[in-house]
């Protein structure tokens, strides 16, 4: 799997970027946690053979928890998040399911593969390839196949039988606690990986930075329009 | 490089992160599509300059002197013409764009093929970021970002690549090293390549999608 750190990352800049007046400390943890936990299917895989990549990186579980969310807050009369915790439920909760679906397609987009319909349809998929116009072949896509036996397929590097994805929980296929072996816990594998956690917590100083400076001027905001002008005008003082 | 569509991707999910409170309106991401995509512009002095491309726009260098003229303008001068001409939220807006260009576009290539020229003009070398970080029980940690003595004269290897002699990274305006116009070859024009890029395109428009569709919080209490 891609490493857990780099998911935590892109939550962190979803977070920043789409709870707008929800943005604290307290519901920046909550949208990282939700990108944490599809990762936590490589503990499942002690008990359940394969299950990395599996278990809580299928869709069906974002999926329904989106018809859950939409018809509590649209559909039913009195939504029970609504009342409980407000606005800032709402928009923290989509954007928790966001980063949820955000580090399940990390891997999907990865070589390693995610299986998507598990456990209703036990197939790895994996999206790579390459999207390019070249002046000799025109525009050449290798993401995706369309026609053949499938109306539209995707790379896949097989089922849970054949298909071990390594963590450091169950490094080797297969199920049950071993020891004695390798455990590797990646952080960041590749460059582009370690810019991603760089921007991330590059972003997050620079939030806290300028929202620090903006308690300055008082707290207590009326409205969007007052708290976007408090924070260019803090912005602008720093 | 990675292809300017990987860039404007990323960059929408870090400048949308940078500007939580700026709707990203048609004027907004025009100004933003300008700055994401002028780095990738040196490809064009590459025809008179062989290895322009990565050096001249993505320096470390630029990039500073735009950031003081911002301090100068904003913070130093009796009245900043940023804020006369287009009032204060400009300011907040220039400082978030330039920090986007930096860790969306300068940081992005520098860990992606041949990397970008950091201090160009100032010292002709690109530099590339690449390795892992990872924990193992039978090796402890792994580094391999900045290796000590493997270089070439057995000093540290942070991932130099050359001067703009050596290094061209073909571009589809300049597709081959040296100078002129090249006729009669392929040009390639990437829009992604890899899972990982496709999945920041991706994830880009997902962001300014949403941040778009967003209603606004109730106007009573944002606390």
């Amino acid at each position: 799997m891609v490493p857990t750190l780099v998911a935590a990352a892109i939550a962190a800049l979803l977070a920043a970027a789409l709870l707008g007046p929800a943005f604290d400390r307290r519901s920046l943890g909550i949208v990282v946690f939700a990108a944490l936990v599809p990762d936590l299917d490589a503990a499942v895989s002690l008990v359940v053979y394969g299950a990395t990549n599996a278990a809580f990186h299928s869709f069906l579980l974002p999926v329904a928890a989106a018809g859950l969310l939409y018809w509590d807050t649209a559909r039913r009369e009195r939504s029970w998040l609504a009342e409980r915790y407000g606005w800032r439920g709402i928009r923290i909760a989509w954007v928790a399911l966001a980063a949820f679906v955000a580090a399940v397609a990390l891997d999907l987009f990865s070589p390693e593969g995610v299986a998507l319909f598990y456990p209703i349809h036990d197939r790895f998929y994996a999206v790579t390839g390459r999207l390019v116009y070249s002046t000799q072949d025109g525009l050449v896509q290798t993401y995706v196949t369309l026609g053949g036996e499938n109306v539209l397929a995707v790379g896949s590097p097989g089922t849970t039988a054949t298909h071990h994805v390594e963590s450091w929980i169950n490094p080797t296929p297969g199920t049950g606690f071993e020891t004695g072996v390798e455990r590797r816990f990646p952080l960041v594998e590749r460059g582009w990986q370690a810019i991603v956690v760089v921007a991330a917590i590059a972003v997050l100083a620079i939030r806290w930075r300028s929202s620090d400076s903006g308690a300055e001027g008082g707290d207590i905001v009326d409205d969007g329009d007052v708290a976007e002008e408090a924070s260019s005008v803090a912005e602008v003082s720093r | 490089m990675p292809a300017t569509t990987v860039h404007l991707g990323f960059a929408l999910l870090v400048a949308a992160a940078l500007l939580p409170m700026e709707r990203f309106d048609r004027r907004l991401l025009a100004v933003f599509a300008a700055v994401v995509i002028f780095p990738d512009l040196d490809s064009i002095p590459g025809w008179w300059l062989p290895g322009a491309h990565r050096a001249m726009f993505h320096t470390l260098v630029l990039a500073g002197v735009v950031a003081a003229l911002l301090y100068y303008d904003t913070q130093r001068r009796d009245r900043s013409w940023l804020r006369e001409r287009w009032g204060p939220r400009a300011v907040t807006v220039a400082w978030g764009l330039l920090a986007t260009h930096l860790l969306a576009h300068l940081f992005l290539d520098w860990s992606h093929l041949s990397g970008i020229n950091l201090l160009y003009p100032l010292a002709d070398q690109f530099y590339t970021l690449e390795g892992k970080l990872v924990y193992s029980t039978a090796d402890g940690w792994i580094q391999t970002f900045v290796e000590f003595g493997t270089g070439a004269d057995g000093g540290i290897d942070v991932g130099q690549q050359g001067s703009t002699d050596d290094v061209h990274v073909p571009t589809p305006t300049d597709p081959n090293p040296g100078g002129g116009v090249d006729r009669n070859v392929e040009r390639i024009v990437p829009v992604a390549v890899h899972g990982w890029q496709l999945y920041l395109l991706l994830l880009g428009l997902f962001t300014i999608g949403a941040r778009r569709l967003q209603t606004d919080p109730p106007a009573e209490r944002t606390e």
